[in-house]
């Protein structure tokens, strides 16, 4: 009943739990289809991919408790990952990019 | 000589090539090469074209045995896929599974297996390892231009 109160208070809560359980998700299709793409073009950004979402999904965790954590902290933690969010970009893009080529040979 | 036969090199030729025992003489020596075991009469002769008498070279090859002339029909595509699985197995080893089954489903026809082998190679150089996707293909090309 608590946390169904705090939520009403403060939606932000409920959109962060949702993009745990979307990054955990995401985290569980990372591992699963790891095993399929053992390496390669796409394995090898594959390994770079996996760790990224590892530190998404960590850094996710951290949102609910957000109101508890020290402003200055919760800035590092936010620009960290942005950082990362925008090396997972980088990685993904180049790795559209080397399929196409491929596939385009 | 039928032009739609497909011309390969025997293993003389093969040799000849390599290390120049048989002194074949400098325009059979162009010809030779563009035998690639793949090719009609009629495709070599188009690689060829311009070159002075190239249906008589063939034949003067083939006389000497470096070459020798197969009726599309008698190309066993189906033994040829079975080899080429048998290479992807071997390269590939317990990763050899998707790429076979690629390789199983393709036609039984000289267009079927070289477009199935290029998917292939594809594919390993995604998914397995780009360094055996080359090798895998070497060893596809050489297979298909000896059937």
């Amino acid at each position: 009943m608590l946390i169904f109160q705090q939520i009403l208070n403060d939606p932000s809560i409920a959109i962060s739990l949702v993009a745990i359980l979307v990054m955990l998700y995401c985290l569980w299709l990372v591992i699963t289809l790891k095993n399929e793409v053992p390496g390669g073009v796409v394995g090898r950004q594959w390994a770079i991919v996996s760790w990224l979402v590892v530190l998404f999904t960590l850094g996710y965790l951290t949102t609910p408790f957000f109101k508890n954590i020290p402003t200055e902290s919760l800035h590092l933690i936010v620009s960290v990952i942005f950082l990362f969010g925008a090396i997972y970009v980088v990685v993904t893009v180049k790795m559209i990019f080397r399929i196409i080529k491929i596939m385009s040979e | 000589m039928d032009s739609t036969y497909v011309v390969r090199k025997t293993a003389k030729g093969e040799e000849e090539l390599k290390t120049r025992a048989g002194g074949v003489a400098g325009n059979l020596r162009v010809i030779l090469i563009l035998v690639d075991g793949v090719s009609s009469v009629a495709e070599v002769a188009k690689k060829g074209q311009g070159m002075p008498d190239l249906v008589g070279g063939l034949k003067a090859l083939a006389e000497q045995g470096y070459i020798e002339f197969i009726a599309p029909g008698d190309i066993n595509y189906d033994a040829l896929k079975d080899e080429l699985i048998q290479t992807v197995e071997d390269i590939l080893g317990k990763d050899a599974d998707k790429v076979v089954r690629k390789l199983r489903d393709a036609p039984a026809t000289k267009e079927g297996l070289t477009s199935a082998a290029a998917s292939c190679r594809k594919m390993v150089q995604l998914m397995i390892d780009e360094d055996k996707a080359e090798q895998l293909m070497t060893r596809c090309e050489s297979l298909l231009g000896h059937h």
